[in-house]
């Protein structure tokens, strides 16, 4: 390969992200995956009866909680080393998640203090967690376009 | 706070890319700060002067001026 493909593609590699942005997001979100894999794996055998209650429930029960603490811990690493208009992004999405939680939260609770309940694919006490999800999602996607 | 980037990276013929690598930060970015919609650190503004061997009020300067 000659000097001007590599730096050509050493070009396209920098983008939107620095290469170690993109290191520590990808570290983010495989560890993510696994706290995934593991709380279903661990709702699962709990639900289905596969393990017996006691000390045995509560290691399941813990497995997802410690892989949770390593998401977040990744997560303090990625911030910590991002480009800094990365971390002004994070810190906006981070701002409106937590106000959404704010917001939503409180009216769960009256809603829920007022007799009202909704268990389809989710349960209403689902809710404040899923909308600073969904708030977080929709900061990071406004901070990038804002800063096109 | 507006700025001369453009026109500096300009003059060395340096891509956004570039610039990005030199200064170990996005090219989002550097594309950010030519077009005035974020402003520098006080560190990744003296970076970016020493990068192009001025000091800041050489790179960078109020909406006013």
């Amino acid at each position: 390969m000659n000097e001007t493909n590599t730096e050509s593609l050493r070009d396209q590699s920098w983008g939107d992200m620095t290469p170690r942005d993109r290191r520590n997001e990808r570290r983010c979100i495989l560890i993510l995956f696994v706290w995934l894999v593991a709380f279903a794996a661990a709702t699962f055998l709990i639900r289905m009866d596969y393990i017996p209650t006691g000390p045995a429930s509560w290691v399941v029960s813990g497995i997802p909680s410690l892989i949770a603490l390593a998401t977040a811990l990744a997560f303090f690493r990625f911030l910590r080393e991002a480009d800094e208009l990365q971390r002004a992004i994070q810190l906006q999405a981070l701002a409106l998640a937590l106000w959404t939680g704010f917001v939503i939260w409180p009216a769960v609770q009256l809603l829920e203090k007022s007799g009202a309940s909704f268990d389809f694919f989710i349960s209403l006490a689902d809710a404040p967690i899923l909308g600073m999800d969904a708030a977080y999602i929709v900061g990071i996607l406004l901070g990038r376009s804002r800063y096109q | 706070m507006k700025n001369r980037l453009k026109v500096l990276r300009a003059e060395r013929d340096w891509t956004q890319e570039r610039l990005a690598r030199e200064l170990d930060v996005s090219r989002q970015t550097v594309n950010a700060i030519e077009k005035g919609k974020f402003d520098p650190s006080l560190p990744l503004a003296f970076k970016i002067a020493g990068l192009f061997g001025g000091r800041i009020e050489d790179v960078f300067f109020p909406q006013s001026e």
